[in-house]
């Protein structure tokens, strides 16, 4: 069974185009080839990203806490979510420039721990991030 | 035609979850493939050109090129029923040969698509 979204999405009916986006996505792409017949150039700009995500009642009930005593929204909470998330893999490619610095250097940096002995294709659990 | 991209802010994506939504739709290889976002955010950043078919089939069609300029893509968008300052991408493809060349004609004053 479709998701709710999509059965309401669906029944749009659009002013000049009553049909469904699935309907018209279809026929759009049976007509990729066909000519061009005006253009004009557009000037461009920067726009945000609106995404949607599902999330179990549970899990927003408590963040809707958390959101609430720190005075902010849940969106704000999912963004500081996000910004952990790109930070940890920040660090990780950090970790893995240097360990593979070493390997392919043979040479010992400040971050290296002389107790391991770098070998190449050792991996980079030898080595410990600053 | 006349797509004016200062009326809107931002670009509406379903959940990924949602097998009919946008975002699920134009990650498919067929479309724009596993970075929808990323297309569709540079081709509305960078050099876009609107244009029409003889089947109109949403609000506006844009072909533009992605940051590396190695490809051009298309993208059709609609206004959001949410909100009149969202724009909604419906779906997209790799530019076909008649839609390059009108990107290189507005954008390169040529008339032929080369890459």
């Amino acid at each position: 069974m479709a998701p709710a979204t999509s059965r309401w999405r669906d029944s749009v009916e659009m002013t000049d185009m009553p049909m469904s986006e699935v309907v018209r996505r279809e026929l759009a792409d049976a007509h990729r080839d066909d000519a061009v017949i005006g253009s004009s150039p557009v000037e461009g700009r920067r726009l945000g990203q609106m995404v949607s995500l599902r999330l179990e009642p549970e899990v927003l009930s408590a963040l809707r806490q958390i959101a609430n005593e720190r005075g902010v929204t849940v969106s704000d909470l999912l963004r500081e979510g996000a910004g952990l998330v790109l930070e940890g893999r920040e660090k990780r490619m950090q970790v893995l420039q240097i360990s593979l610095g070493v390997e392919v250097g043979g040479k010992r940096s400040s971050t290296w721990d002389p107790s391991a002995t770098p070998t190449r294709g050792a991996g980079s659990e030898s080595f410990t991030a600053a | 035609m006349a797509l004016d991209l200062s009326r809107y802010e931002d670009i509406e994506w379903d959940p990924e979850e949602d097998p009919n939504g946008n975002l699920a739709h134009c990650m498919r290889a067929n479309h724009l493939g596993p970075e929808p976002e990323q297309i569709v955010y540079e081709v509305l950043s960078r050099e876009p050109v609107e244009f029409e078919m003889p089947l109109k089939t949403a609000k506006y069609a844009i072909v533009g090129p992605e940051e590396s300029s190695a490809t051009l893509w298309v993208v059709l968008l609609d206004v959001s029923s949410r909100r009149d300052d969202w724009l909604r991408p419906i779906t997209g493809w790799r530019a076909r040969p008649a839609q390059e060349a009108a990107w290189h004609q507005r954008r390169r004053g040529g008339g032929t698509a080369s890459r």
